[in-house]
């Protein structure tokens, strides 16, 4: 494999003075990112530390302000970066590869689709064997004419991170250069502990191998294993650059969450006389990534939870709905029993519970409609009487309910897809609240919500709690959790690692528990 | 009434006038066209008996245009309306003329192949998850197949004269039977879409499954449903076919779809912008027929049928999706 550049040598890239604003959020402030050849450098942030505005600069899809310096091999370069003149090849989260193309075609594809003459004919025995060597430049196996979707997850990573380094090859070949930068964006998330130790040490291997690697995720114990540079963000700000072997998991941990804290006043929880019995009791609930959770909503409470991605919260919500196929386990809804491997959407709501998704525009509102269709969807027959829709009637409850909820412009004629995605949002919540739940499970309530809506939602959720509803806020910004949660579930590996009830439950102490997985409360 | 209406449904974010000239575009339209073929033919447009003729030899176009909306409403596409029409019409006709069955056992055995139809095709739309332009084009293409074999590709005459009688020749205020039958559907399926949480329910499935089914829809029995009641509604079509002409054709039944489907899209320009409903698609059909019967009057050849419905349809779908992207912005 290639020479390591002598020490002391100019970076691979060096970004300086990168700033960018989107409307009044400034995700990025100044910040300074070095990627030198033959390192692995991590970059954590928590969820809006400005992490994923960076890689968009990186891969071009943003442009930084005025000021912002980029420096390639120590030789000016201007924005956007282009890939093939920096070298610059990316692998995202969700792979990019063809599910269901062999191995052969997906690592084919980016060849193909930058060769010019697209009409001359292929040679699909010359294909095969130039995949053979770049996999065996990598010494890796792979069946090549195998779907991609037959191959275990670790495998798709490595054909993912393999295709990308050829894309560096070919970039080197045509620029005659030897540099190039790999940036990984999450690609370890949903494998198991063994899968990951040997992707990390592959990952090594071809920052060894010359190669400048980003290696981007909020798995705090991988960055630490894989990196030997670490880089933080927190709040679109550059808190610092250190050296991997100088810091612990703990440490970082620190580093990433910073001291922010929200102060008491603005927590929205409930009194203890308020929480009553429990409304569901879920026992040993296993599908998607959850495996094996327990946990009781009480009449009144605000549970959260929290996790990173692959942690298994962000596949409660459905779960609870019946809309994770081979899910299993059993609910208890104040003593009516539910076998989770039959639940539907159907038998959730008659058994009293809601679901706000994540999804808002796919699976929560029916865009073209309008606020008042949206609505009064779930309570309709109520207002179908002496063989027709009242529709009249139905306008102004659905008036009262814009008011109520707050929804603006509190016009129940208009398609619910003009409104911001705050008021969307509360659409969403009010139809639900509307059919008086026992539980209510909110899913990334305030995702795409802008700071004003996002305080009336926790409002009116905490209202409905203190109306005898149990509320399951599942989420990510644990900012968001402290204010209103009254206790905190974080997942880890599938399961509930840490409780926080009372006054444990801070963003810090959230952060913290999710980032560590719990292990880091548990040591202090 | 109709103001508070207004109010619950959705309605463009724009102005009154502006949005009150979009419902009225295809009804001024209409207007314009009645007014021109007037003017153009002062002896015959506007007489009694072409309007007679205009209202009542449409009523299998509007049926079957009904069939192809009601799966279009729950976001599924029927291609095979026409032909289940045209196949309705000659078990009827082969039942009743040849093999002598009575003429109501007939009927229902003709309603019965076109809801087993719409049934196949709900169970490999929805049930195995294919592609309903795919399903609906090939049990459609068999169905007309099934037309030629049962009837030896030849027009089928000869049955219960009855059937005419109640169908077309009967008439009240000169316009034959067969077009209130057709208002009677119009009202059914409107009181059911409109009036009804069933209805609100199924135009939920047709705007979003994924949103319906997480409100607990039963999405895939009420896309079944949507099938069967077209597959229900060509047959329909195709006995008020066989009573208007006598006798069953065998190429009679593809013709209708693209005319319907033409219709069902103008539809959604009108009464309530941006969606199918029933009452803009039955508009549109005696829009499409005046058009039709005025370019007749004035001495066009026969394939200016064809052009006149293929542009309308074109022009239809580019509307709609000009109104459909203004409402989701």
């Amino acid at each position: 494999m290639g020479a390591h550049p002598e020490p002391g040598a100019p970076p691979a890239l060096l970004l300086k003075n990168i700033s960018k604003s989107f409307g009044s959020t400034q995700a990025l402030r100044g910040v300074e990112f070095a990627i030198p050849h033959g390192e692995v450098v991590g970059l954590v942030g928590q969820n809006g530390s400005g992490k994923s505005t960076l890689v968009g600069i990186l891969a071009g899809y943003h442009l930084p302000e005025r000021g912002a310096e980029a420096y390639v091999d120590g030789q000016p370069a201007s924005f956007p970066l282009s890939r093939a003149e920096v070298g610059l090849s990316f692998v995202f989260q969700d792979l990019g590869l063809v599910p269901s193309l062999t191995v052969l075609e997906n690592l084919s594809i980016g060849q193909w689709a930058t060769a010019r003459g697209r009409l001359r004919p292929l040679s699909w025995r010359a294909a095969h064997r130039e995949a053979a060597a770049a996999l065996a430049r990598y010494e890796l196996e792979l069946p090549l004419d195998r779907p991609v979707r037959l191959l275990p997850l670790r495998d798709q990573a490595l054909l993912a991170i393999v295709r990308s380094l050829e894309e560096l090859r070919r970039f080197q070949a045509e620029r005659g250069t030897a540099r190039g930068i790999l940036v990984l964006d999450e690609p370890t998330v949903f494998l198991p502990q063994k899968e990951k130790l040997f992707l990390l040490s592959f990952i090594r291997r071809v920052a060894q191998g010359g190669a400048g690697v980003v290696f981007i995720s909020h798995d705090l114990e991988a960055v630490l294993e894989v990196s030997t540079r670490i880089t933080v963000l927190r709040d679109g700000q550059l808190v610092g650059h250190a050296l991997a072997q100088d810091l612990d998991e703990a440490r970082l941990a620190s580093l990433v969450v910073g001291k922010r804290e929200a102060t008491g006043h603005d927590r929205l929880v409930a009194e203890p006389e308020q929480i009553g019995a429990p409304v569901l009791e879920a026992h040993d609930l296993w599908g998607g990534t959850v495996g094996g959770v327990d946990f009781t909503v009480h009449a009144g409470e605000v549970l959260a939870v929290a996790g990173l991605m692959g942690s298994g919260a962000e596949d409660l919500p459905r779960l609870l709905f019946g809309l994770i196929p081979g899910a299993r386990g059993t609910l208890n809804l104040a003593g009516r029993s539910l076998d989770v491997a039959h639940l539907t959407p159907a038998r959730a709501m008659a058994a009293g519970m809601a679901l706000v998704p994540s999804d808002r525009k796919r699976e929560g509102l029916a865009l073209r409609l309008s606020v008042g269709e949206n609505l009064m969807s779930l309570v309709l027959p109520q207002y179908f009487r002496r063989g027709r829709v009242r529709w009249p009637d139905v306008a102004r409850s659905a008036q009262r309910h814009c008011t109520t909820f707050r929804v603006r412009p509190p016009d129940p004629g208009r398609p619910v897809g003009t409104l911001s995605g705050g008021n969307q949002q509360k659409v969403l919540v009010a139809r639900w609240c509307i059919r008086q739940p026992r539980v209510l499970i909110l899913h990334e309530p305030t995702q795409g919500v802008d700071v004003g809506a996002r305080a009336e939602i926790m409002r009116i959720v905490r209202q409905q709690a203190a109306q005898g509803m149990g509320v399951l806020w599942v989420a990510t910004d644990p900012q968001e959790m402290a204010l209103i949660a009254d206790r905190v579930l974080v997942f880890g590996d599938g399961r509930v690692v840490t409780e926080l009830r009372g006054h444990e439950v801070t963003a810090n102490a959230i952060s913290h528990a999710v980032i560590t997985r719990g292990r880091w409360t548990a040591q202090a | 009434m109709a103001q508070s209406l207004d109010e619950a449904r959705p309605s463009p974010a724009r102005g009154r006038g502006a949005r009150w000239l979009e419902s009225a575009g295809l009804p001024l339209f209409w207007a314009i066209l009645v007014a021109g073929f007037t003017a153009l033919r002062p002896q015959t447009f506007l007489t009694a008996s072409n309007i007679a003729n205009i209202l009542g030899s449409n009523t299998v176009l509007l049926v079957v245009t009904l069939a192809a909306l009601l799966p279009l409403v729950l976001g599924d596409f029927d291609l095979s309306v026409g032909a289940v029409s045209g196949l309705a019409a000659m078990v009827t006709a082969v039942l009743n003329a040849e093999a002598h069955w009575a003429l109501l056992p007939s009927c229902l055995a003709a309603c019965g192949v076109g809801m087993a139809v719409g049934a196949i095709n709900a169970i490999f739309v929805v049930g195995f998850g294919n592609d309903t332009f795919i399903v609906t084009l090939a049990s459609g293409t068999i169905a007309t197949g099934l037309v030629y074999e049962i009837s030896n590709s030849n027009t089928i005459s000869g049955l219960s004269p009855a059937l005419s009688q109640w169908t077309f020749l009967h008439t009240i205020l000169g316009v034959p039977l067969q077009f209130y039958y057709g208002l009677g559907l119009v009202a059914l399926l409107w009181y059911l879409l409109r009036w009804t949480p069933l209805g609100q329910q199924a135009i939920f499935v047709g705007q979003s499954r994924e949103v319906a089914r997480l409100q607990g829809i039963p999405v895939p029995w009420l896309r079944a449903a949507g099938f069967i009641g077209a597959g229900l509604l060509a047959a329909c079509a195709g006995l008020l076919a066989v009573g208007m002409m006598g006798a069953a054709d065998p190429s009679s039944g593809p013709s209708l779809l693209l005319p319907a489907f033409a219709a069902a899209f103008l539809g959604t320009t009108t009464v309530e912008p941006g969606r199918f409903n029933v009452l803009g698609a039955t508009i549109a059909v005696y829009f499409l027929a005046t058009g039709v019967a005025g370019l007749q009057l004035l001495g066009a050849q026969n394939y200016i049928q064809d052009v006149f419905y293929g542009g309308a349809l074109i022009t239809a779908v580019t509307v709609s999706g000009l109104v459909r992207r203004r409402l989701s912005s």
